[in-house]
């Protein structure tokens, strides 16, 4: 419960610091659009992550 | 057995090869088939398509080579897979392995080479002839002969000792004889152009002599591993 | 039978380091903003001695906060510097210009050079072609000048902006380190299939078909994102490229090298059987893929007179994120590699002890 709580804070945070980086004199990142895209694939790659940690995890303990 | 060199075995292998083949003539002669109708398949196409004139050097090699190569990974598997497994044993037990697949290589490199001058035979009655430079025609149908051979020959090893069939040959060999295709290919039409080419088609001799040199090295190295299951 | 896990696939300390790579890399390089440049001039042709307003379009310049702007006509050694300029917005700026010059530079395409003390010197190669009108007037010719271009740079950070690639220029770092992953982990996969051949460790045979089924992944990862690359640079999905032409001959190959190893039901002679086929395909296609790229053109960057960068020219701002995205993805690549072998050891092992 901890951990999901803890991702899933880190998650806004950088969904919300992606969203204000984006400057808006630039045509690409002007709108809500671009934050959106980066907001989901960061949460692709993080799906990856805990994915191979947790494989990485039963792994380890498999082999005790 | 023991007493005889190397050589002298390797001929009798070749020797059994050859006397099993002609024993079942119409196995070679499925094989001639095989090539002739392809040809006789890309004649029509070509003839009701109103290209038989218009056909390009490289598209005239690119064909022929095609031909030649569904005809050669029949030919070499074929030597492989009538072997009962008793035989192979009996092979094993007697000779080296590089007794066996010198014996391999070199009799399907010259079944292999037979095939391409039928092919190319075939090809000059039916289609065309373009050729202009002779010797390196020659010369890049008894280097691609060679490719062919070689690698057909160590697939097919595998392949059996896999327990498999012909498309797994062809599955196994095929990508890795993109590369040679691409010089054998370019050599060939070279060899139907003119004499300005001469360069083009030396450097791209040697190039597919150094990757039969080198399939050959890895055949000698890895066969081996593979005779002994 | 030897089986024990080396010490290093267990520490955890790389495969955080590849994360944390990876996610800078995937942060950094969506957030940094692409340089300023010029998208576009029009007309992109127009008469002689006709009067024409000229438009410059850029991207991500900032022509109305900056000043010094100057525009410059460039053409070989000659150029027409720009007065009266009228600018419409930060990335729109236009300015009339009559072209009356010599005959000599009738039918001459000029280069569009800006200048400003914000974006630095930005320019679009061959904007706009000169046609030579029915009748040459009296009127004088327009005069060439020498421009004494102000030593601007641009001072932001961002991206560097290239014609055909523009923001796509991001892909960089995911799309080219596949292609480095693919090739290290291939070459893993080598060593260790003559390291099985040489010891008979069936350990070493698992880690060879395991990489072989990594190396895949890489490549068909690689291929996708090149073809949408390409697709939207060069304007089709499969230009004939020799780097693109490799990865798919490698990844036909280690398909037919996966069939193989399905064919075969004994453990130790599919182990032995796919070693030789691996190496013996391995070896060609590695002088294929070092050959061919040597006697055609590549549209690849630094061969065949490409447009885009080549790794000499790689920008320094676009190196901070590809050298860790590099080293990022060949680490979680091997990471990949080495759960899939730890999980087939562990099989391997339970295999044993029934």
């Amino acid at each position: 419960m901890n951990k999901s709580t803890l991702i899933a804070a880190v998650f806004t945070a950088l969904f919300s610091f992606s969203a204000q980086a984006s400057g808006a004199d630039d045509l690409m990142r002007s709108g809500l659009k671009y934050p959106v895209v980066v907001g989901v694939l960061l949460c692709i790659f993080g799906g990856i992550a805990v994915f191979m940690i947790m494989l990485e995890r039963r792994i380890s303990k498999l082999e005790k | 057995m023991p007493a005889k060199s190397f050589l002298a075995q390797v001929f009798a292998l070749i020797r059994k090869d050859v006397l099993v083949e002609l024993r079942n003539k119409y196995v070679l002669g499925s094989v001639m088939l095989f090539s002739a109708s392809t040809v006789m398949i890309i004649y029509f196409s070509l003839l009701y398509n109103n290209s038989l004139n218009v056909i390009s050097a490289p598209i005239w090699s690119i064909l022929f080579w095609m031909v030649v190569l569904f005809s050669a990974v029949n030919a070499v598997s074929n030597s492989f897979f009538r072997e009962s497994e008793t035989q192979l044993m009996n092979y094993y037990f007697l000779f080296s392995p590089l007794v066996y697949l010198s014996s391999k290589i070199i009799y399907n490199v010259v079944y292999t080479l037979a095939l391409s001058l039928v092919g190319a035979l075939i090809f000059f009655i039916v289609i065309s002839n373009p050729v202009k430079l002779p010797f390196i025609f020659l010369s890049v149908m008894i280097l691609g002969s060679l490719s062919y051979a070689i690698l057909f020959t160590i697939m097919s090893a595998i392949a059996v000792k896999a327990k498999s069939n012909n498309t797994l040959v062809a599955v196994l060999g095929f990508p890795i004889l993109i590369p040679m295709m691409i010089f054998i290919t370019k050599v060939t039409s070279a060899a139907l152009g003119s004499v300005e080419h001469m360069e083009l088609a030396f450097k791209n001799l040697m190039l597919i002599g150094a990757l039969d040199l080198m399939q050959i090295t890895l055949a000698v190295i890895l066969f081996p591993y593979i005779w002994r299951e | 039978m030897k089986t024990e896990i080396p010490n290093w696939l267990q520490q955890k300390w790389w495969k955080y380091t590849a994360l944390l790579l990876l996610f800078y890399v995937l942060l950094g390089g969506l957030i940094v903003p692409l340089g300023p440049g010029i998208e576009a001039v029009s007309p992109i042709s127009f008469k002689q001695n006709t009067d024409a307003t000229i438009i410059v379009h850029g991207y991500n310049t900032h022509f109305s906060t900056a000043g010094n702007t100057q525009v410059i006509l460039k053409h070989a050694k000659k150029y027409f510097c720009v007065n009266d300029l009228m600018v419409k917005d930060e990335n729109n700026l236009s300015f009339p210009f009559k072209f009356n010059p010599d005959s000599s530079d009738a039918g001459n395409t000029f280069d569009v050079i800006v200048n400003n003390n914000i974006d630095g010197t930005i320019a679009l190669r061959e904007a706009i072609t000169f046609v030579r009108g029915e009748k040459e007037d009296s009127i004088t010719a327009t005069q060439a000048c020498e421009p004494s271009v102000g030593s601007n740079l641009h001072t932001g950070f961002s991206f560097p902006y290239r014609e055909i690639l523009y923001e796509s220029i991001r892909n960089t770092f995911y799309h080219v380190p596949m292609w480095f992953s693919m090739m290290l982990v291939l070459i893993i996969s080598l060593v260790y299939s003559i390291k099985f051949l040489r010891t008979g460790n069936r350990v070493f045979d698992i880690v060879a078909s395991e990489s072989v089924i990594v190396a895949l992944l890489c490549g068909v990862l690689g291929l996708t994102t090149g073809m949408i690359w390409a697709n939207y640079t060069w304007g089709s999905p499969w230009p004939n490229d020799p780097k693109l032409n490799g990865a798919a001959v490698g990844v036909l190959i280690y398909v037919a090298y996966l069939i193989l190893r399905g064919a075969i039901a004994d453990g130790v002679k599919r182990a032995r059987i796919s070693a030789v086929y691996n190496i013996f395909a391995i070896v060609i296609y590695i002088m294929f893929i070092f050959i061919i790229p040597r006697i055609t053109d590549s549209l690849h960057p630094g061969n065949g007179g490409n447009p885009a960068f080549s790794k000499y020219d790689l920008d320094s701002h676009l190196r901070l994120f590809f050298y860790p995205a590099v080293i990022g993805w060949v680490l979680l690549f091997c990471w990949m590699v080495s759960l899939r072998v730890r999980l087939k050891i562990i099989e391997l092992k339970k295999e044993e002890n029934e």
